[in-house]
């Protein structure tokens, strides 16, 4: 009978690339949300602007 | 301003709560497998994350074809968010697979016919995006993006199709009781292994649908920005 390998540290591994790569484009997209947020209240503000000048 | 939907608020909530469910199935329901040890319940979450990649490349392929047909922007904007995401879990999918690949094989990498497709399927998405970073003018941006997700999908099938039509040392699990010549690390799955793999297949594709929600609404928000831009860049023109 075959002896069960020991690979728990793999198994670690592995979930902490599963959960890093989806957490971290989770977090890539709230930043770049809040971002692109920022600059089209900017770019309206200045446009408003432009129109009242 | 988009005011962000109730469904998506409460898409976010399911998903987490299944995320969190199928974790746990994973850890503390699934059995250990009799010969490969823990590493066997990264299959779980590496078939989902492959199965899900491949739903984003397919999205793709979609929206370039009605890109094609409509010239309708938010075909382009859905293209490229399934582009995207389909990159980020087949990341996971292929990294994954080193992983168990290195207590199972005795190696990192090997140039198998599974292995090679997926990376060539993911080099050919991630210069589907560097490319369309070089073109300024939207509608031109727009339609290469939409051939090219079309001509790159030929790598999708081929990937899938791989272990089926060659020979290879990767394990073909799903169909074929993990009985296939000259495959390692093939297993048997047990009836609460595959409750597990259906639970984990499920779960991943509501996380895929709840993050393209998300993705494209960003795209949509990328695009008011660039024609806002546009718009007063032609009037200090």
């Amino acid at each position: 009978m075959e002896e069960t390998l020991n690979t728990m540290s793999y198994l670690i591994a592995g979930y902490a690339v599963i959960f890093g790569v989806t957490l971290g484009y989770i977090v890539s997209l709230i930043v770049r949300t809040h971002n692109l947020r920022q600059d089209e209240g900017l770019l309206l503000s200045l446009d408003q602007g432009e129109d009242e000048g | 301003m988009d005011a962000k939907p109730k469904l998506l608020s409460v898409l976010d909530v399911v998903t987490g709560v299944l995320m969190a469910a199928a974790t746990l199935a994973v850890f503390f329901y699934a059995p250990t497998e009799r010969v490969m040890g823990a590493v066997q319940k990264v299959f779980y979450f590496h078939v989902a994350a492959g199965w899900v990649g491949m739903l984003g490349f397919l999205a793709a392929l979609a929206a370039g074809v009605a890109y094609l047909r409509t010239h309708d922007a938010k075909w382009d904007i859905i293209g490229l968010a399934g582009v995207e995401i389909g990159m980020a879990f087949m990341l996971i999918n292929i990294v994954t697979g080193s992983i168990w690949a290195r207590p199972i094989w005795g190696a990192w990498w090997t140039w198998d016919p599974r292995l090679t497709t997926a990376t060539i399927m993911e080099l050919a998405y991630a210069a589907y995006l560097m490319l369309r970073q070089g073109i300024e003018e939207p509608d031109r941006r727009a339609r290469f993006g939409a051939v090219y997700a079309i001509v790159a999908f030929i790598s999708v099938p081929m990937t899938f199709l791989s272990i089926r039509i060659f020979r290879t040392i990767h394990p073909v699990v799903i169909g074929n009781g993990g009985d296939v010549p000259g495959a390692e690390g093939g297993f048997s799955m047990t009836p609460k292994m595959t409750q597990v793999f259906m639970f984990s297949l499920i779960t991943w594709s509501v996380l895929f649908v709840d993050i393209f929600w998300h993705r494209i609404r960003l795209g949509k928000l990328a695009n008011r920005v660039e024609q806002l831009k546009l718009k007063l860049g032609g009037r200090t023109a």
